[in-house]
């Protein structure tokens, strides 16, 4: 159940194909060898894909000495090249691979897709092939970005999924997301159970397309082994903790996302004043860099203390170096020089970037805004909270930016003016949201974002008290425990806040570590706050199986903050010997302007 | 359990914290309600989750499930140390238990048992468990997860029951680390394209039949009028005439559209005939829907084909005939496609064989250079081998293998002046330079790193490194690659660098009358300064000074 395993051995599969034998050449390609010069050619969906699990060293080593991409026409013929071709199976690109096959450029070509194709396209494809130059057909399933170990996603904004306000799936969309986790689950070799969350129509409309599409294929696709243990997939909707996507995050890999963005494992740092050329756009890749892979989830004040280790030991070495004195240590330094710049560069890169983070906090004020939005969202009708709201809100645009004022009061109206009881707290609100410089659309956004909030408070209110107390003692549980602990432990590392007990910059706790206590005691089957589609055979079977795997996915995006949650879990796991491993996927990974625009959609 | 109270600073607080939480009790694996011992996790486990549902049922056992006798034979085995059978047949006697055999139960040989995975001395016996699979015995916290086995301990996903097992055989069981699922199309593939290569085949084979039929008639229609007054109205009415009997056309009047690019007809776009196929299509110069084709690229396209006359006259060949551009493409795409693999391949890709061929070579001479160095330097400490057969050995391999480097050099640096044609080949390029500088790098590191001892032999007497001066020996006359005058250039700035600094201390140490310190150092900075003037000498006109 690691994401970048699974990669690496599609990417094997890949590059290993194998020239067909001579006896079976046709007489076209007989006369000479065929070489073993490769390229690889990828649509627009699968780039992002390759460049993320590999790197093009890696890819020169399999004799893949060119990588072009399947849209671009003006392609040169090269007759003594073997082309591997890796795309997504969609309509367009299918039209692009027929138009290539009836005139083709390479040698041989070698098909891979990364989801499956129908029978109807595979026809085509062969109607196409008049030369006989397809050696391979074959499917693999990938259909998704990887993020980390155990994180993916889907890659699709919120826009192109739903319909009628986020609240139905459109056609398209739906398919696209089932497709994609088919191919995830495919990819992973399994066959789940599914888990919805009751309350939300887009979950369960989810949960019942994947399961239709995995029992039309369980003779063919998913004819696994039998498990002793089922592995579950668990579908959440980000509806139902609209608060952790808000709230700004702490984690460097979150931070990066929210300050300076990155894109296909590159950061890009053009835009930071005084930055060194070499270093305007530099790669971030868990695969690649250990140190990155170490601190990608520690919070902004652990990493500050990782990242001076590191520059000490960078230092050391360099004092190493520069005691030459013999002959001995010149030949010893440039030996060794090689892996001195690789450090030096890694070395700059992460300073650079957590230089940009810091400059980044202090100039939008970032400190106080994340202490402010933690203390509103975990503290219950605070007053003096409130008053600080209502102050920072009055504050010029020029010190607080307006997208932030929208975004605290998204905040507190998740917290404090939801039902009819509060509605007075929302007037007042927005009483001072008129006079703190906000637009009109702005202040539009913030009744809209209210009157979902409270459409959907209403439904929670209902479904809390359903369910009783049983899921309320689950809060005391043994996760928000450790993660009160951890929390406390940042808390002393973490000088800027001055606090002493708890970090005041990550109070706020994301539902799904909820949901990770219940699976770590084996209660969701009890729990009615999800529902369960299982075909009638296991139905039989008792559900009191030990849960093993599981996939959670988030319909509306996940954050970060939850892969860090979910990454700690896994790793305890690891750590104990316990049987549960977890992997953690959603339609995008949110920023929390991603988030606000999706709403805003 | 000490160990659950972690120290705060504990980077690894917060997972051990999971860890502990499964030390402090027993823990059931299945709704994870804690117990204080194993016997009331087994009845918890028996009666909550029906693992041993018969254990229930039988009434002469009490509530005693096979875990209770395991843990009290063993309490008995353990203390008679009399290891080996496993009194069980008092369970096995009775026909409807379903219990899970013990035969294949590990007993603590010495009577101190230990555990198999983190072999701690377990003492308290309660402590103790087997493994229900693979029957080794563990301390309770490394045989925690559950499987489902049959009653002769064998993995059973369906009709098994519930047994706790170790971490080892909870990770091999089937599909544990399964990944990644592949279908395999080639198959239909081929198939689908056999089912229609075979219609494929006719409809060119008639179409090259129209041809070869056009071509011949138009040219004995031309020749045969050639000298007639009525030339023009001739040839056309007698073309027309060939043409209707070669092909049979599509009838115009009901077709509104063109057959390729679907594209309506009218004033301006007309409506044309193929000569070969027949269809209506249009001539628009956007979509080349069809082309009026002289005879003579036609007949040079398709050479192979068996045409009467080939030796033409320029009027001759003048002649047009009209082809959509489907059948220009079943035609002559692969008589191209044919034509371009029998090309022999570029320049580049040759060079890139014969580069790829020294690699290989290389890599394959390597082992066994290093194979020899490593029976040189045993010998250097014993001195009863022989090592002068082998340092000529291992002398002839290290300048095949340098030669081979000098040519492997030779061959980038030649691809890399070649002139791309092409972006791709551009880019094949590149590719080659970052493999080959990477090739290099990784592999030329053991030449440089010899014993001395090879040199002792060699009979060098010079002051400078005897492993450095042996490889200048040889590349020196293969003159000096790219690589090697980079790395040269490197040390010599280093080296410049060096006794720039030396020269430095030396200026302050004079001002501050340390004279002693003076000496050695101007030692070291003529040291250096040999060394430079040597490399210099090296690098004579390539030298960047």
């Amino acid at each position: 159940m690691n994401l970048f395993e699974v990669a690496n051995y599609y990417i094997n599969r890949i590059s290993k194909s194998e020239s067909r034998l001579k006896s079976t050449q046709n007489n076209l390609t007989q006369d000479h060898d065929v070489p073993k010069l490769k390229a690889l050619l990828l649509d627009k969906n699968t780039v992002p894909t390759i460049s993320v699990c590999t790197t093009q060293s890696e890819l020169l080593s399999k004799d893949i000495y060119l990588i072009e991409s399947i849209e671009n026409r003006n392609r040169n013929t090269m007759r003594y090249v073997k082309c591997i071709v890796y795309v997504k199976p969609t309509e367009e690109t299918m039209q692009l691979l027929i138009d290539e096959l009836m005139n083709p450029k390479y040698a041989e070509y070698y098909i891979y897709f990364n989801n499956f194709v129908s029978k109807s396209q595979l026809e085509r494809l062969a109607q196409a092939d008049n030369l006989e130059v397809v050696v391979k057909v074959e499917e693999i399933f990938q259909d998704y970005q990887i993020f980390n170990d155990d994180l993916f996603s889907l890659d699709t904004p919120s826009n192109k999924l739903y319909s009628n306000q986020t609240l139905v799936w459109n056609e398209a969309g739906l398919e696209n997301i089932t497709n994609s986790l088919i191919s995830l689950l495919l990819s992973l070799k399994l066959k789940p159970e599914i888990v919805f969350e009751n309350n939300s129509k887009l979950a369960a409309k989810l949960a019942k397309e994947v399961s239709n599409e995995i029992d039309q294929n369980a003779k063919t696709l998913f004819d696994f082994p039998a498990r002793d243990s089922k592995p579950l997939l668990v579908i959440l909707d980000r509806k139902n903790d609209p608060l952790t996507p808000l709230l700004q995050p702490w984690t460097y890999q979150s931070m990066i996302k929210e300050y300076i963005g990155i894109k296909r494992n590159v950061v890009d740092l053009s835009n930071v004043p005084g930055i060194d050329k070499e270093l305007a756009k530099v790669t971030l890749s868990p695969r690649e860099d250990p140190f990155y892979k170490e601190t990608m989830h520690l919070n902004f004040g652990d990493l500050g203390d990782k990242v001076k280790q590191y520059v000490s030991v960078y230092k050391d070495k360099t004092k190493s170096n520069s005691q030459i004195g013999s002959l001995e240590d010149i030949k010893n330094f440039i030996e060794k020089y090689p892996e001195f710049k690789k450090l030096s560069g890694n070395v700059a890169k992460h300073m650079s970037i957590v230089g940009e983070l810091d400059r980044q906090l202090q100039t939008q004020d970032i400190w106080e805004l994340s202490e402010l939005e933690q203390n509103i969202a975990v503290h219950d009708n605070d007053e003096t909270v409130t008053r600080q709201l209502f102050q920072l809100l009055l504050q010029p645009t020029e010190k607080l930016n307006n997208y932030y004022k929208m975004k605290l009061s998204c905040i507190y109206i998740l917290r404090s003016c939801i039902g009819d009881a509060n509605q007075q707290k929302f007037s007042s609100l927005i009483n001072n949201l008129q006079n703190s410089g906000l637009s009109i659309e702005e202040i539009n956004f913030v009744h809209h974002f209210h009157l979902m909030a409270n459409d959907k408070g209403k439904l929670r209110k209902s479904n809390d008290s359903s369910n009783g107390n049983s899921d309320k003692k689950e809060k005391e549980d043994l996760l928000s425990e450790l993660a009160k602990r951890f929390n406390s432990r940042m808390g002393r590392n973490d000088k800027k806040s001055g606090s002493t007990s708890n970090n005041v910059y990550m109070q706020h706790i994301p539902e799904i570590s909820e949901f990770l206590t219940q699976l770590s005691q084996n209660s969701i089957h009890s729990s009615k706050k999800y529902s369960f589609i299982s075909s009638e055979k296991d139905k039989k079977a008792s559900n009191n199986y030990p849960i093993q795997d599981v996939v959670i996915f988030m319909v509306g995006g996940v954050t970060f903050e939850e892969s860090r949650l979910v990454h700690e879990f896994n790793e305890a796991m690891k750590s104990s010997e316990g049987n549960i491993r977890l992997i953690l996927g959603g339609t995008d990974i949110l920023s929390t302007k991603d988030y606000l625009n999706s709403i805003n959609d | 359990m000490s160990t659950t109270e972690e120290p705060p600073n504990d980077p690894l607080q917060q997972s051990n914290a999971y860890a502990s939480f499964a030390d402090i009790e027993v823990i059931c694996p299945v709704c994870s309600h804690s117990f204080l011992n194993l016997n009331s996790l087994n009845v918890h486990l028996d009666k909550d989750h029906g693992f041993s549902s018969e254990a229930i049922k039988e009434p002469t056992n009490s509530n005693k499930t096979a875990s209770d006798h395991l843990l009290s034979k063993h309490g008995s085995n353990i203390k008679s140390n009399t290891s080996g059978i496993l009194p069980n047949k008092g369970s096995k006697s009775n026909p409807n238990k379903q219990f899970i055999t013990h035969k294949h139960f590990k007993q603590p040989l010495d009577g101190k048992p230990k555990c198999y995975k983190c072999n701690t001395t377990i003492t308290n016996h309660s402590n103790l468990i087997n493994c229900n699979k693979c029957g080794e015995i563990f301390c309770k916290r490394d045989c925690k997860n559950v499987i489902k086995l049959d009653k002769n301990a064998k993995y059973d996903p369906r009709s098994g029951k519930f047994y706790l097992c170790c971490n080892n055989c909870f990770t091999s069981k089937t599909g544990y680390k399964d990944m990644g699922r592949t279908v395999d199309l080639t198959g239909d593939f081929t198939q689908f394209r056999n089912l229609m290569i075979g219609d494929k085949m006719l409809t060119t084979l008639q179409l090259e039949n129209r041809l070869v039929k056009l071509i011949d008639g138009s040219i004995t229609i031309y020749r045969k009028y050639k000298d007639s007054l009525f030339f023009a109205v001739k040839v056309r009415l007698e073309i027309a005439k060939l043409e209707s009997s070669v092909t049979p056309w599509k009838y115009d009047y009901n077709v509104s559209d063109c057959y390729i690019c679907l594209q309506p007809f009218n004033i301006t776009n007309r409506k044309h005939h193929c000569r070969l196929c027949g269809n209506i299509v249009c001539e628009k110069e956007t979509t080349n829907c069809s082309n009026n084709v002289t005879i003579e690229t036609l007949m040079n396209a398709s050479s192979d084909l068996s045409y009467k006359e080939t030796n033409l006259t320029s009027e001759e060949a003048d002649q047009h005939i009209r082809v959509c551009s489907r059948c220009i493409h079943s035609l002559f795409i692969p008589r191209k496609f044919k034509q371009e693999s029998n090309n022999p391949p570029p320049l580049l890709i040759k060079l890139l064989e014969k580069l790829n061929d020294i690699a290989s070579v290389i890599i394959n001479t390597l082992p066994i250079f290093k194979e020899r160095v490593k029976i040189i330097e045993l010998g250097d400490k014993d001195p009863s081998i022989t090592k002068d057969e082998n340092l000529i050995k291992v002398a002839q391999l290290r300048n095949k293998l340098l030669r081979a480097f000098a040519l492997y050099n030779d061959t980038s640096r030649q691809i890399n002046l070649l002139k791309p044609q092409t972006l791709e080949e551009t880019k094949i390029q590149n590719s080659i330079k970052q493999v080959s500088t990477k090739f290099i790098t990784d592999n030329i590191l053991p030449l440089k790193s010899l014993p001395g001892i090879f040199t002792d032999a060699t009979n060098n007497t010079n002051n400078s490194p005897p492993e450095l001066n042996s490889l200048t020996e040889v590349t020196f006359n293969n003159n000096l690659t790219i690589k090697e005058v980079k790395q040269y250039r490197e040390e010599l700035m280093v080296l410049k660098e060096q006794s720039f600094l030396v020269q430095g201390m030396i200026d302050t140490a004079k001002k501050q009358r340390q004279f002693e310190e003076v000496g050695s150092l101007n030692k070291n900075l003529s040291e250096l300064k040999t060394r430079e003037s040597h490399i210099e000498k090296l690098l004579g006109d390539k030298s960047f000074t």
